[in-house]
């Protein structure tokens, strides 16, 4: 997961949101092998290397759900929530927008496929 | 250098360790740790306490030079005011080691047997009492046509071992918290009438089972919902919770009793979406479920993520936990609830009590009073220890959410809390859980048919107390993380 991690970070092309919305495609993640490498950059990006992907799966539809970390039994009136992020493919790269907020995490197309 | 009430940023003395971390975390991530000493460490805790604390107006600010250890002086950094019914006002002030917490959160299913106790005596004279078995677990498994465990029955002894009274505390640890699956023990169990039996019970991975068990109840004035549901913590519970309403909507009952008596919490999301599905759009559309308020200093600012303080919604789709996100989810559509409680019903329970309430929708309370926890905190990890302090206090859609001496039931005595319409009942461990029997159960229904309570109980009355007392001793905990045995710092530990 680590090696992933580094490779993922590799892929973390840009955090900018200076490209152009008008050739927005709505995306998905190729396949399995492809989501652990997005799942790397992402992680990266929020600093969770390592968390479950929600439902549904982003290799079928065009978001990818980051689940916060699980409780510890202490923690009875916990305040965290998944974190969405809207997939597309953008001027050539796969771009992945968390909706609602600001991040942006860039990932080569190769890594995604238009819907 | 402290000059009293003068603080520099927090963020200026963070992970300036004494004893700096190198590597990666459990997660992966790697530790920010640089070099620093304990003084900055306590300086750090002094100054995130007067950012985030919710009560940091309360807290005296003492010197850190005069303390030695971080967390003597992280123990001093609270309220030390007290309730109207005169419990500590801050009760949920703690730490723990950052790789426990890590582990305890992240935790793949862990051996056990499926068995939730309540622990009236943690150390000797024990008394731990079978609560519920979680279905499908090693510990529901019949021999005979009786499961290994039955709600009611107090353990004797454990492989041999003198559970009650005895010393081998060693063999008592090994039995009750087995550290792998496939592991068999031995326990002898003795029922309400002083029955005794052994059984022979081998350990499996186990998870927490959030929903278990949904029924639907014929009375003469239609069909009434029960769903026992015990932990909005794993992410199970979102398509659980999803699967019993459905169930229950498909069978057209006009009512729900939800029974929270031994749920301690967890997610606030869950809670808001266990409250959509119990209410519908019709009062939830629009309106806050639940609101997190900071200390004073914040402004419309999470002063923990520094982000906008977004109030939580009723959510009325799937987030995405087992449920896809977007997925609408099923309503019952009531006007009212009947909950079932004890003081165990904490937390995120009492979120969905208050939640509801802050839109008009009846909540009727039959038990006894909640545990009276408005409050949650974003736990913080700093060189290697995470600290819990109160940070936010849930308030409903009228912001409401001052009920720290709990939700009592109308016809209590206790002359503290938020009363709701409802009756005292005592919960009954000799009486199976959620059957025509079950003393809260059949309040409840009783109440809806009539309108009446029976003369209200307490727990006092139905539990036997070990004789002579309690008294000091060895107490057991589970291997590595003590916390693991507690979901709550007042409440009796909930093994499973």
């Amino acid at each position: 997961m680590i090696a992933q991690a580094l490779i993922g970070a590799a892929l973390l092309l840009s955090v900018s949101g200076c490209l152009s919305a008008s050739s927005s495609t709505p995306a998905v993640i190729i396949d399995q092998d492809a989501l652990s490498e997005v799942a790397a950059a992402v992680g990266e990006a929020i600093g969770r290397p390592r968390f479950d992907v929600g439902l549904p799966m982003p290799t079928e539809v065009p978001e990818l759900v980051v689940l916060p970390r699980g409780l510890s039994p202490l923690e009875t009136r916990s305040p965290a929530r998944p974190r969405v992020f809207d997939i597309t493919l953008d001027d050539g790269a796969c771009v992945l927008n968390e909706r609602d907020a600001t991040m942006r995490v860039v990932v080569s197309d190769r890594l995604c496929r238009p819907i | 250098m402290w000059t009293a009430n003068v603080f520099e940023s927090a963020a200026s003395y963070k992970d300036a360790c004494a004893v700096p971390r190198s590597g990666r975390d459990l997660e992966g991530k790697s530790f920010p740790d640089q070099p620093g000493s304990t003084l900055i460490e306590k300086f750090w805790l002094r100054s995130w306490t007067e950012e985030t604390y919710l009560f940091y107006t309360e807290v005296t600010d003492r010197d850190p030079n005069l303390f030695g250890d971080r967390l003597a002086y992280f123990s001093q950094l609270r309220t030390f005011a007290v309730t109207p019914s005169g419990e500590d006002k801050d009760e949920f002030h703690f730490s723990e080691p950052t790789d426990a917490y890590l582990a305890a959160s992240i935790a793949a299913p862990t051996a056990g047997y499926g068995v939730s106790f309540e622990v009236e005596s943690n150390t000797a004279p024990r008394s731990y009492t079978v609560r519920y078995v979680n279905p499908g677990t090693p510990a529901a498994q019949e021999v005979g046509g009786v499961a290994n465990f039955v709600r009611g029955e107090r353990i004797i002894s454990i492989d041999g071992a003198d559970f009650v009274n005895g010393n081998d505390t060693d063999t008592l640890t090994d039995g009750l918290f087995p550290e792998n699956p496939g592991e068999m023990h031995s326990f002898v169990l003795e029922d309400g009438n002083g029955v005794r039996r052994t059984v022979s019970v081998t350990s499996a991975n186990v998870t927490p089972d959030p929903v278990n068990a949904v029924r639907t109840i014929s009375t003469g004035t239609g069909k009434v919902g029960y769903i026992f549901f015990n932990t909005f913590t794993p992410v199970t519970a979102e398509d659980e919770l999803v699967d019993a309403v459905t169930q229950l909507a498909t069978e057209n009952v006009t009512d729900l009793v939800l029974d929270l008596r031994y749920n301690g919490g967890g997610l606030i999301a869950i809670a808001s979406q266990l409250a959509y599905m119990v209410a519908g759009s019709g009062p939830t559309a629009g309106n806050t479920f639940e609101r997190l308020r900071f200390n004073d200093a914040a402004g419309t600012i999470n002063p923990v993520t520094g982000q906008a303080n977004q109030p939580f919604p009723f959510y009325d789709t799937g987030l995405g936990f087992s449920v896809p996100n977007g997925q609408a989810l099923p309503t019952l559509n009531l006007g009212r609830v009947f909950v079932l409680s004890t003081e165990n019903t904490c937390s995120a329970s009492e979120t969905v009590i208050n939640g509801l309430r802050g839109v008009d929708v009846e909540v009727i309370l039959i038990g006894d009073t909640t545990c009276g926890k408005p409050f949650g905190f974003y736990p913080t990890d700093n060189c290697g220890e995470t600290y819990f302090t109160i940070q936010f206090q849930g308030v409903n859609d009228k912001g409401f959410g001052d009920y720290t001496d709990g939700f009592v039931p109308m016809n209590s005595a206790f002359p503290f809390g938020v009363k709701l319409p409802g009756c005292q009942v005592a919960d009954d461990l000799d009486r199976p859980i959620g059957m025509a029997t079950d003393p809260l159960l059949d309040a409840a229904l009783d109440y809806r048919a009539l309108g009446t309570c029976p003369p209200p109980t307490t727990r006092a009355v139905q539990l036997s107390q070990p004789a002579g007392g309690f008294s000091k001793g060895e107490p057991l905990t589970q291997r590595g993380n003590i916390f693991d045995t507690n979901r709550d710092l007042r409440m009796p530990g909930d093994f499973e």
